[in-house]
């Protein structure tokens, strides 16, 4: 419909330029609705207007009448040249925006059969690095873990003192001496016959039972049990002097093993 | 077998050793203004009649808004130190405190709770058994004040009615000037005063208040143990008549001799 602007044209425009276009053509221009004006009929009326006036003959006040024509036509052609620019950037824009929304909307509604499952759905993100990943059980096992090797920790700190301030010779050091107490009649069991273990293994074997014990979870689960725990690891009572040095933190670290009690959130 | 209860463990720290009751931060909001040891604590402790696992430690759950300050607070005492950095607690960490307290070992298992909300599910599996709730707002931020209503309610929920010592400690003291301070106080006092609780102001950052609020938990928690432990074994000396246990007059009357030299030390 409409013509590309003609900017190489610009520079040589004069009002003498004689045009040797189509004959209809320069007339027609005139009548044209200024929005679909283009450089070609700028030029078209400024060969109608630049014929009239010599038509005029070479009176002065025509010549002059003539450099202001020219001017106004000049300002005309540049003024349609940016308009039919600004309009052919911005259909383009829109053509693309076209298509962009038609993308989208293909995409968009293959995805929202997805989404729109049901509300409090989230859509996870598998090429983000920081995506959610860990289920809520795992945090709580990492964290038990965690707790249960803080405290194991603490203990052998405890009993690493104890040495140090000569509380304990490493001779009667845990699971050296024979237990009495049938209650951990196991525990002994485990130590006394295997000499080559370091300290702290022993230490592990009399502090935490189920150090020794294949399935470590079902004891776990046994002795949090507060009634057995406390049979299990009283201290007060009948157990020897290395026992008793271990004794302030025993409860204190059973009762973090047994943390958190199970039950659902 | 009764001096074998004597030595335990590595020595205490100097600073740990409690031999007399201290005292509260304010007495319009505090949980009991008596300054010595109930005096049927003071005669157990001083027989060191109290072998028993029942009162060896507590359990100690901090609460409160994200970034007031709670793992600040036990990092400054259990460590001593402070760190300017925020680091957001993940769930739940645990610190253990070892105590004498009249002469006894004692223990302090203290739980560091996350303050952000999505961690909630997994924290609060861990209220369960606690002998002291504290729950910590920020004095420079009111809302966190307000907060500790929630906080409370949700620690509340897991224990037995009134089986817990409240507390209600306001943190970043080193932030207000002391009229600001004393502004925060009233509104805090009154909110103590509400939830049955003791009010402390602290800095864990000076490190002002911490040591005395935390020897306060530990002693008060300590007694109720002593005297929940005596009452314990009463009964069951009625039942059974053991031998071994102290024959002399019963608690009451020797809650009326005002004993307060430990003769522990």
């Amino acid at each position: 419909m409409e013509e590309p602007p003609l900017r190489e044209e610009e520079e040589g425009e004069e009002e003498e330029e004689e045009e040797e276009g189509d004959e209809a053509g320069p007339e027609g221009a005139l009548g044209k609705s200024p929005f679909q004006l283009t450089a070609e009929d700028v030029y078209d009326i400024s060969y109608v207007m630049g014929r009239e006036l010599m038509a005029l003959g070479s009176d002065p006040r025509v010549t002059q009448l003539q450099f202001k024509i020219v001017r106004v036509l000049e300002m005309l052609e540049t003024l349609v040249n940016e308009g039919n620019l600004t309009v052919e950037e911005l259909r383009m824009e829109r053509d693309n925006l076209r298509k962009e929304v038609e993308g989208l909307r293909t995409e968009g509604s293959a995805a929202g059969r997805e989404v729109n499952l049901g509300p409090d759905k989230m859509v996870v993100d598998l090429t983000d690095p920081n995506r959610p990943r860990f289920t809520l059980q795992e945090l709580r096992d990492v964290l038990q873990e965690r707790n249960k090797l803080k405290s194991q920790l603490l203990l052998v700190q405890e009993e690493l003192q104890c040495y140090k301030s000569g509380l304990i010779t490493p001779r009667e050091g845990p699971g050296g001496r024979r237990e009495k107490d049938t209650l951990v009649a196991r525990t002994s069991k485990a130590s006394s016959n295997k000499e080559e273990k370091t300290i702290i293994r022993k230490l592990m074997v009399t502090s935490f039972p189920w150090y020794t014990q294949g399935d470590s979870t079902a004891e776990l689960r046994d002795s949090s049990r507060p009634e057995r725990r406390g049979k299990l690891h009283n201290p007060g009572f009948t157990h020897s002097a290395s026992r008793e040095t271990l004794a302030p933190l025993m409860p204190v670290l059973n009762a973090i093993l047994a943390e958190p009690s199970i039950r659902g959130s | 077998m009764r001096s074998s209860l004597t030595p335990l463990g590595p020595p205490v720290s100097r600073d740990r050793v409690i031999t007399s009751f201290p005292k509260w931060y304010t007495p319009d909001a505090c949980l009991q203004l008596k300054e010595r040891f109930h005096g049927q604590v003071s005669t157990t402790c001083q027989r060191k009649n109290t072998g028993t696992v029942g009162l060896r430690h507590s359990k100690v759950v901090v609460v409160g808004d994200l970034y007031v300050g709670k793992t600040s607070l036990i990092h400054r005492f259990c460590k001593n130190v402070f760190d300017r950095d925020y680091k957001a607690t993940i769930g739940v960490d645990f610190e253990i405190e070892r105590f004498e307290i009249a002469g006894i070992p004692y223990s302090l298992q203290i739980w560091d709770t996350a303050g952000q909300e999505k961690f909630k599910c997994i924290a609060s599996a861990y209220y369960r058994g606690a002998q002291v709730i504290i729950t910590a707002f920020d004095l420079t931020d009111m809302q966190t004040l307000e907060h500790t209503r929630q906080w409370l309610e949700d620690a509340l929920r897991e224990n037995e009615p009134g089986s817990c010592f409240v507390f209600l400690v306001g943190t970043k003291k080193d932030l207000l000037s002391g009229a600001a301070c004393a502004q925060a106080e009233v509104e805090a006092v009154r909110l103590a005063n509400e939830m049955q609780a003791e009010y402390w102001s602290v800095s864990a950052k000076t490190g002002e208040n911490v040591k005395a609020f935390f020897s306060r938990v530990a002693a008060l928690a300590f007694e109720q143990s002593v005297l929940q432990d005596s009452e314990r074994r009463s009964s069951a000396r009625l039942q059974v008549g053991d031998g071994d246990l102290i024959r002399g007059s019963p608690p009451e009357t020797q809650e009326s001799t005002t004993s307060s030299g430990l003769g522990c030390c």
